[in-house]
């Protein structure tokens, strides 16, 4: 009985492996086109009209436009993925990385094309798509409210000004809190820019403007647009679109996408140029959707064929416009229209910028949005917020994630020397090598590390950005002789960088001394009587065995000092130059008087004079 | 009892295979249907290269057959549904993301080195010299037989078959019928100009067909080119080298890290997949460098703790016994106001030097959020399973309604409720406005924007431990509450002491899974805010107030080098498997507590 149904096991196990995978394959068209919602529906009719036509057998499936790019390669070297896609041209960096995507020859159908549509889909010198739309941003504004087009940023501020004060609308221009890609036009009229140009006219992902002068010259306008409330937080594009449609921001940035949407409000508007800066124009980034022929596909030639000698002619592509009316790419249905919207768009963007496709690019969207965020909602300045985000930035495409935050490593600041091979370094001298980075004190700025050295003699200096460009030696002179370092034995040695008198020490070569006392808060430390408050750290450039430090910040007033060894109070002189001796007191007679305290380590006598 | 239940299930499993001819037949049947549709799911899966999850599905299917087929295993087929969605849906995903974690999967390097290979060996180029035609199709009505009709950039013009050599022709006069305005005649040598349909047709057949001389055969590029092209790459699979036979370049592979290398240091356009050892586990130092900064504030901080500890602990033993500890205000103010003085300073410090850090930050969110979503929803939920446990007019619907929230699809509810929050068109902000005057910025401020997620949380939430909670009441016994009266105990009592410990013997595992689902509750929080607001002054990647370790593993693995690096994030998900996974566990030895307590009663 058992070994009955195992023969009728195997036997329709093995019909069936041989069977149904023949069934299968039928299932496949001669090409397959991978399309978003609403391309979907405007090719579904072309290809059926195609494959009756022509006897070749075409499917659209729809799948969202993120998935497309990101299953493509998934589905692709599975045999499963599409002989043609519909992409935006940005995604072209990272289709190409992965191979995914072929060239396009043209021919003679390259002239029938808009030639900043085809510069759009050109990376690296090869065309790798058919454009059937451009698009870019374009000013939008209420005529009943605003009658004139602003012309420069400037204006947009006053006419701004002028309407929310009188009580006419709710808002002037209002911009989404947290989008970059809106934002663009405003930074780029200031001068800011998001990657530099090569010697080959290509973005350099190494050049990032996102902190350059126009950039945060831009920035600091939207900061004082927002300080005087005229930008409001928690706007996303449906918020901005609904003030403007129902009448309660007159101006705004946005796109042909949203055309049918402000029609339908009935709202009054008028399209124009985008608002010029001290730079020049504001010139929005252009951006392009197309068809590509996935590399995976059995039937490029076909895929090719279809796309040249069907796709791209008035029919087909007028259907692709009524469906999603972004401005053609094509040109004799863009001659055929009569638009002014369009005409609008096209006008705008003649002094755009292709937006980069090279995939570092995504790396810039998040940080550069929280900017334009802390910057309206007044939790950062304009400039330290476009500043913390190139940091961001030029680390997420350097790679270097590291979750830290910027007051460990805005600044860098290393120990390059002999200690670094010692310490697990690739090799000495290397100002770049992460095991003898410093760390700077949250209260008193100063930079520290410690490390654990084997007895014998280095040599080292300080240098900062993991550069030699800025470095600094013996006395904390820039540029000076190497400090040398002997042990006796294996010490914990400590090492110092003040980046104001950029006097760099150890505490084996000298003393650390500080001076802690009652005024200590005065000078903005955490509190008094804090021996590693190193703002009261006195100091000794000249190595004559004299330590000192100056201020003038304090206030009138009688106070008290020691002198402290090491950053705690283990070893600690008073008066006399007494261990763990009396406070020694000190007057202030009037405000900022100036008051120098001087440590002579022969004696451990701590002396203070007040006054010039 | 466990004996009888096997013995039982070995008498009834065993005759039950041989029962009945029919019966056994079906269910062979049945088990060949499974077990073709899984062969044939690992074929196909298999062939395009995932192994891996081809042998979890074959090992799926071992599984069921054998204990369908081995009479000792009968009673486990009940089992077997669960335990081969438990192969496939669990098991498989950990082993494959462990895997994936010591590779570089990643943008540039999603496929295997030989299918790399055979992808750039489709990149042909035209060697120097070769000419460029463009091509017009002939071929006979069988289908069988092509020509093409090549013009070269010159004008020049010839007929091309395949295996013979290029054929001058003169447009307008060679061939037969009528000629198209470039001179293309409609035959030639008995086969038609493909046109249309036809045209289209025979593409796919054309591609991949060489003509004209066999030793420099004349291939189809594209729509526009025919000619002699070759292939740009060539794979030596013997030397390891890819080489770029257009440019003369050798580019060596070097499997370390999964890129074809030429002698200047530049890769060829694409890379492949290779395992990578450490390295990803390497980068996450960065995921904790906050702790390496912080080693030596950290290692003063144990010791303080330990020294306090200890001074603690002496001056407990020395006082402890002493009429001054017997002071009211000695035991409850001043030694908990010692020991805190004592603690305290050594803690603040250290969660000084923390909590800058991003991760720390991140991980206390997270835990907080799992601890309080979970707090608050079961306390509403019990709240109301308490009220509606009794009997008032419109009981049942009220219940029904009540359980709405827990049917809506989480992600529409969750955009309807940040649409309500909205600070320039919500309801909630407007109606607070038009109370007080003004309204928290709840996607702006952190800790508004924290608040606002555990009421999302708490309205997704209550009704499951509302429903939980109506159960296990229905099981309490009533005679409990009336020999509690007879003690004397009131409503508090009750509740508190009777109530509250059975319920959380039956509801305290839900209760766990509910933390660590919450724990890694993605959902919610991209859904809702995507984390935000962003800290300010943090360094690569950006992260929000509201991130938690799953939104902040997300932008970590996400947003570097501008491409999806798979490895490395499988890397930082194996790391918080395992916090989670320390966790869990530290809640079943709770969870245990709670059975014990459950026992007493």
């Amino acid at each position: 009985m058992k070994r009955f149904g195992f023969v009728i096991l195997l036997a329709v196990c093995l019909t069936m492996v041989v069977g149904v995978p023949a069934a299968a394959q039928d299932g496949r068209p001669d090409l397959l086109i991978w399309a978003d919602n609403t391309r979907e529906k405007a090719l579904t009719p072309l290809v059926e009209q195609f494959s009756a036509d022509f006897g070749v057998t075409v499917r659209v499936d729809e799948i969202g436009m993120g998935d497309i790019r990101a299953n493509l390669p998934v589905a692709g070297p599975a045999g499963e993925g599409p002989d043609i896609i519909i992409a935006a041209h940005d995604w072209i960096g990272e289709l190409v990385l992965n191979g995914s995507v072929v060239p396009l020859n043209l021919g003679d159908k390259a002239a029938e094309f808009n030639p900043a549509a085809l510069s759009l889909f050109t990376y690296n010198g090869e065309l790798y798509g058919m454009p059937y739309a451009v698009e870019n941003v374009a000013f939008f504004r209420n005529p009943e409210l605003v009658p004139d087009a602003p012309a420069t940023w400037d204006e947009v501020k006053a006419i701004t000004e002028e309407l929310v004060s009188s009580g006419t609308s709710e808002f002037g221009y209002l911009i989404q809190t947290n989008d970059a890609y809106h934002y663009f036009p405003i930074m780029n009229a200031f001068g800011g820019y998001v990657f530099g140009l090569d010697e080959n006219g290509n973005y350099n992902p190494e050049d990032v403007g996102i902190d350059s002068p126009g950039a945060i010259a831009a920035g600091q306008w939207l900061q004082s647009m927002a300080e005087a409330g005229y930008l409001v937080a928690d706007v996303n594009y449906d918020v901005m679109h609904a003030k403007f449609e129902g009448g309660d921001a007159a101006m705004i940035i946005t796109g042909p996408w949203a055309l049918p949407r402000i029609r339908q409000s009935g709202v009054p508007y008028a399209i124009s140029d985008l608002p010029a800066g001290p730079a020049g124009p504001g010139k929005p980034f252009i951006g392009g959707q197309g068809f590509m022929i996935s590399a995976y596909s059995p039937n490029q030639l076909l895929a090719e064929a279809f796309l040249l000698d069907f796709m791209a002619n008035t029919e087909p592509m007028q259907a692709m416009y009524d469906a999603d009316p972004r401005p053609p790419a094509y040109l004799p249905v863009l001659e055929s229209l009569a638009d002014p919207d369009l005409e609008a768009f096209r006008h705008a963007g003649l002094v755009g910028e292709p937006q980069p496709s090279i995939p570092q690019m995504s790396s810039v969207w998040g940080a550069w949005g929280n900017a334009q965020q802390f910057t309206i909602t007044q939790e950062l300045d304009g400039e330290t917020a476009f500043t913390d985000a190139a940091a961001q930035i030029r680390d997420l495409i350097a790679g270097r994630v590291t979750g830290a935050t910027t007051s460990e490593t805005g600044e860098y600041v290393g120990l390059p020397g002999t200690i670094q091979e010692a310490l697990g370094c690739p090799g000495n001298w290397q100002p770049e090598c992460e095991n003898t980075r410093m760390i700077v004190g949250e209260d008193d700025g100063v930079w520290q590390a410690a490390f654990d050295l084997p007895a014998g003699s280095y040599e080292y200096k300080v240098a900062l950005n993991g550069t030699w460009d800025v470095n600094y030696g013996m006395g904390g002179e820039a540029g000076g002789a190497n400090i040398v370092l002997n042990l006796d034995a294996d010490t914990n040695v400590v090492f110092l960088f003040d980046p104001i008198s950029h006097w760099v020490t150890d505490n084996v070569n000298s003393l650390i001394v500080s001076a802690p006392g009652s005024y200590q808060a005065a000078l903005g430390c955490p509190g008094d009587w804090a021996p590693d408050c190193l703002l009261s750290w006195m100091q000794d450039a000249d190595g004559d065995g004299i330590y000192s430090f100056s201020t003038d910040v304090l206030p009138a007033g009688d106070y008290e000092v020691k002198a402290a060894l090491n950053q705690s109070w283990d070893v600690n002189y008073g008066a006399d130059g007494e261990a763990g001796g009396a406070n020694i007191p000190f007057t202030v007679s009037a405000d900022n008087e100036p008051v120098t305290f001087s440590f002579d380590s022969s004696t451990n006598l701590l002396t203070v004079a007040v006054g010039g | 009892m466990r004996t009888a239940l096997a013995r039982a299930g070995v008498s009834t499993g065993a005759p039950a295979l041989s029962s009945s001819p029919v019966g056994l037949i079906l269910r062979l049947l049945a088990l060949a249907v499974i077990d073709v549709f899984a062969l044939l799911l690992a074929v196909s899966i298999g062939g395009d290269g995932n192994i891996f999850l081809a042998l979890a599905i074959v090992a799926t299917a071992l599984i069921v057959t054998v204990i369908t087929l081995v009479p000792g295993l009968w009673p486990l087929r009940w089992m077997s549904p669960a335990l081969a969605l438990i192969v496939l849906m669990a098991l498989y995903p950990m082993f494959y993301t462990l895997y994936v974690a010591f590779t570089n999967f990643s943008d540039g390097h999603r496929q295997s080195k030989v299918e790399v290979a055979e992808l750039l060996a489709q990149r042909t180029y035209l060697p120097e010299g070769g000419t460029s035609y463009t091509w017009t199709p002939f071929g006979n009505e069988a289908g069988d037989s092509y020509g093409l009709w090549l013009v070269d950039a010159e004008g020049n013009a010839f007929f091309a078959l395949p295996d013979q050599p290029l054929q001058p022709v003169t447009p307008g006069v060679s061939g037969s019928g009528p000629y198209d305005e470039a001179g293309i005649p409609a035959q030639m040598d008995g086969l038609n100009v493909l046109q249309g349909g036809e045209r289209f047709r025979a593409l796919t057949t054309l591609q991949t067909m060489q003509f004209g001389d066999p030793a420099s055969p004349v291939g189809i590029k594209s729509r526009n080119e025919a000619g002699a092209f070759v292939s740009k790459w060539v794979f030596d699979a013997g030397a390891n080298t890819l080489t770029d036979m257009e440019a003369g370049i050798v580019y060596q592979a070097d499997d370390s890290q999964g890129q074809f290398v030429a002698p200047d240091g530049t890769f060829a356009p694409v890379g492949y997949w290779v395992p990578i050892g450490l390295n990803n586990f390497a980068r996450i130092t960065g995921f904790f460098s906050g702790l390496s900064n912080f080693g030596p504030q950290f290692l003063t901080f144990l010791w303080r703790f330990v020294a306090a500890v200890v001074a603690g602990w002496g001056v407990y033993r020395f006082f402890g016994k002493t009429d001054i500890m017997e002071i009211w205000l000695v035991r409850r103010v001043v030694v908990p106001l010692l020991l805190l003085a004592v603690f305290a300073e050594p803690l603040l410090n250290l969660f000084d030097t923390l909590l800058p850090v991003p991760l720390f930050k991140v991980f206390g969110w997270t835990v907080a959020f799992a601890l309080l979503s979970v707090l608050t929803s079961f306390s509403l939920g019990l709240f109301m399973a308490l009220i509606l446990n009794r009997d008032f007019p419109g009981v049942r619907v009220i219940r029904s309604l009540l359980i709405v929230p827990y049917a809506i699809p989480g992600m529409i509810g969750i955009l309807i409720w940040r649409g309500m929050f909205n600070s320039n068109v919500g309801v909630i902000p407007a109606t607070l406005r038009d109370i007080f005057g003004s309204s928290p910025a709840f996607f702006n401020d952190p800790g508004w924007a924290k608040f606002m997620i555990l009421l999302v949380n708490l309205w997704f939430a209550y009704p499951y431990f509302m429903l939980l909670c109506s159960g296990a009441l229905q099981s309490i016994s009533a005679s409990i509450y009336e020999a509690a009266e007879v003690d004397g105990a009131n409503t508090w009592h009750k509740f508190w002491n009777l109530t509250l410990p059975l319920l959380l013997v039956a509801v305290g595992p839900l209760l766990i899974a509910s933390f660590t689902f919450n724990f890694n509750n993605f959902l919610l929080i991209e859904g809702l805010i995507e984390g935000g607001p962003p800290i300010a002054g943090t360094v690569a990647p950006p992260v929000g107030h509201t991130d938690n370790l799953m939104t902040y593993t997300y932008r970590f693995a996400f947003s570097a080098g501008g491409t999806r690096d798979f490895g490395y994030a499988s890397a930082i998900a194996v790391m918080i498997f395992l916090i989670v996974g320390t966790l869990t566990l530290l809640q079943f030895r709770l969870t245990r507590r709670w059975e014990e307590v459950g026992e007493n009663v």
